[in-house]
């Protein structure tokens, strides 16, 4: 089929408009009615419920207070708050999609706001690995015990860099696109 | 003269800088209201933008109407930081199309089954066969080589089309001959 400008151009101007009223409209101003937004809540909602009971059970199982120094625990605890915050923050990066002068320059910042996220998810992640391995000096005990927490964090820490590391890759793809 | 003295018993008036909760719920509210007139306004005027990004990018129906709801709630987002620097069309465009291209993973296909499928009117079917070709055209070219057609049927010089995509202007004008190829 070929066509002219002309022809393509009436086709274009001739693609259905259907009526939205204002209401369904205000409603698409709320991030819980969108689709791809709510699935991402569960999630983050998921991951922020297991991070909490997974800090708790440490603290309680292994009755964090009562050993070493109380900087350590204080640590374990900003080391979950920090992955918890982490977490919110990429939520929002992915939610609220940045736009700048350009689509390009909107895909650029996108990129880099994914590598941060990349960055502050392992730094937390390797954080959160260390703190344990101190607290493991100090309070000695069960080995098997603390290579299953090690376990938990590093896969943690690796699910969570492998989704920024995704949607970093798939952006910087679109933006090779430009280029083509 | 009865004004000024207000003014000036207002200044003096112990408290009389203080705002209510209330008053300042009422400024909030009244703000967001004068906010999302304006945007529904802005949106009825150009929803044809969103319709057309959203039969540009999507094969099936459904994904039509997810990446709508995207379009707008990314819209809506963005409208306080639009300055009037360019035309409320161009920008939404901008959004629009970002968003599409953000968003909207690939061609997927879909199978939906029905029981039955409508039978449309021999009229109605030769226009569906004609705008579905017509679109096929869209779905066979890369995200950005769509964006810029997009904007070229909307009648933007290459220029423009530079600006709102990112690409140079060389670029979009070889890209351009390559698509009429």
């Amino acid at each position: 089929m070929t066509m002219t400008f002309e022809e393509m151009q009436e086709r274009w101007n001739a693609i259905e408009v259907k009526p939205v009223s204002q209401e369904d409209l205000l409603k698409m101003t709320y991030a819980s009615h969108l689709p791809r937004i709510q699935k991402m809540r569960r999630r983050l909602f998921l991951e922020s419920v297991f991070s909490i009971v997974f800090g708790a059970l440490v603290m309680v199982m292994l009755d964090l207070f009562a050993y070493g120094p109380l900087w350590i625990t204080f640590a374990f605890i900003a080391g979950v708050v920090l992955y918890i915050f982490s977490n919110f923050l990429g939520y929002h990066y992915l939610v609220v999609l940045p736009q700048r002068a350009s689509i390009r320059l909107s895909l650029v910042e996108f990129t880099s706001r994914m590598k941060s996220m990349e960055i502050l998810s392992s730094v937390s992640g390797i954080f959160m690995s260390l703190v344990s391995i101190l607290i493991m000096e100090f309070r000695g005990g069960n080995l098997l015990m603390w290579s299953f927490v090690l376990l938990v964090l590093l896969t943690a820490t690796g699910l969570s860099t492998r989704k920024w590391s995704r949607q970093l890759n798939e952006t910087r793809d679109i933006l090779k696109g430009f280029d083509d | 003269m009865a004004l000024m003295a207000d003014a000036a018993s207002a200044l003096t008036t112990p408290g009389s800088w203080t705002i209510s909760k209330d008053e300042m719920n009422t400024t909030v509210g009244n703000h967001r209201e004068i906010h999302e007139k304006s945007f529904l306004k802005a949106i009825e005027d150009h929803k044809g933008i969103i319709f057309k990004i959203c039969r540009l990018y999507c094969n099936q129906r459904s994904a039509e109407e997810d990446l709508f709801q995207e379009i707008v709630y990314q819209l809506w987002k963005a409208f306080p930081s639009y300055r009037n620097q360019s035309a409320v069309s161009t920008w939404m465009y901008s959004v629009a199309i970002h968003t599409a291209i953000k968003t909207f993973k690939g061609n997927r296909i879909k199978l939906e089954l029905t029981e039955k499928l409508p039978d449309l009117p021999a009229e109605e079917q030769a226009s569906v066969g004609d705008e579905d070709a017509f679109l096929r055209f869209f779905h066979g070219l890369n995200k950005i080589d769509r964006a810029i057609v997009a904007l070229m049927l909307e009648n933007y010089s290459r220029p423009e089309i530079a600006t709102i995509t990112g690409i140079s202007e060389k670029a979009v004008t070889m890209r351009l001959g390559r698509l009429k190829r």
